[in-house]
């Protein structure tokens, strides 16, 4: 194990939810797993108490328009889906599996500027269970 | 420990420069004005009226996995000395050059065209550094040239 590159991530994606394949053309993606912390802070504490209450992942996904059905078309059909796919998020492709997976609802948009590439992103939250992978 | 994937063959710039080099080269609008032809960075010795091209500044955008963008600044210039061309000469030179890539849809093979257009334009001239007799005029522009490897090679 060692500290590896942000060079070999990957975000895959399958509407169906079961066997996700990688979005091409992204080049960031970042999620958050904050717990909601509820304050039970009592008559003589001597600071404030804090109980873990329920996990929020969400998160977001980024790179370059691309038409190619591997690409961008992904993320603006899943902002139209009814349905949540299985998103899955990997640090490090060259690394036996480390990665997070689970039901997701994608946000998509896009950002055309003259100075550059078109540029898309999505937001997604979770819509069922997700889990850290560990690898062997 | 999964094998480092490497998605596609590295792509290849200098196939980008030869593509610019030859589109301006073939050109005989552009020769008749700067007949000793079209060169990275300098002529060779003896030559009095080219078109220099070269790299200002380049960056590699990636994406996941491999190399997305190459993304170059070219300053592009019509090159000759102040004793061998009149300032018309030397305007219309720009001019054509402006007119064979502004917009222009370059082939490339390993790559798809973005853009080429012009960011900034030159009009320069300098004593020659080995002859203070002489003097160099320069007229173009810098070029903003973007392309997208596709890996094949």
């Amino acid at each position: 194990m060692a500290i590896k590159s942000g060079r070999y991530g990957q975000v895959m994606y399958d509407p169906a939810g079961t066997t996700p394949v990688e979005i091409i053309s992204l080049n960031k993606w970042k999620a958050s797993f904050k717990t909601d912390k509820q304050d039970v802070t009592c008559f003589g504490d001597t600071n404030k108490v804090y109980v873990p209450g329920m996990k929020d992942v969400s998160g977001t996904v980024s790179g370059f328009w691309n038409s190619d059905p591997a690409a961008s078309p992904i993320l603006f059909d899943a902002a139209d889906a009814p349905t949540p796919g299985l998103l899955k998020l990997v640090p490090n492709s060259t690394e036996a599996p480390f990665y997070w997976d689970g039901l997701a609802y994608l946000d998509a948009e896009i950002d055309c500027t003259v100075e550059g590439a078109p540029a898309v992103s999505g937001e997604f939250k979770a819509a069922g269970p997700w889990t850290f992978h560990v690898g062997p | 420990m999964i094998a480092a994937p490497r998605r596609t063959p590295p792509s290849d710039t200098s196939a980008i420069v030869n593509a610019i080099i030859a589109v301006l080269g073939a050109d005989p609008t552009l020769l008749a004005l700067m007949p000793n032809g079209v060169y990275y960075l300098n002529g060779p010795n003896g030559a009095t009226r080219f078109v220099s091209v070269k790299i200002q500044d380049a960056t590699d955008v990636a994406e996941f996995g491999r190399r997305a963008i190459e993304d170059a600044h070219y300053e592009i210039l019509a090159t000759a000395l102040s004793s061998m061309i009149g300032p018309d000469d030397m305007r219309a030179a720009a001019y054509r050059i402006d007119e064979l890539l502004e917009d222009q849809p370059i082939a490339v093979t390993g790559y798809e065209w973005m853009t080429t257009h012009r960011v900034n334009p030159v009009i320069d001239k300098m004593t020659d550094p080995e002859n203070p007799n002489l003097e160099w005029r320069y007229r173009g522009g810098t070029y903003h040239v973007v392309f997208a490897p596709t890996g094949a090679v």
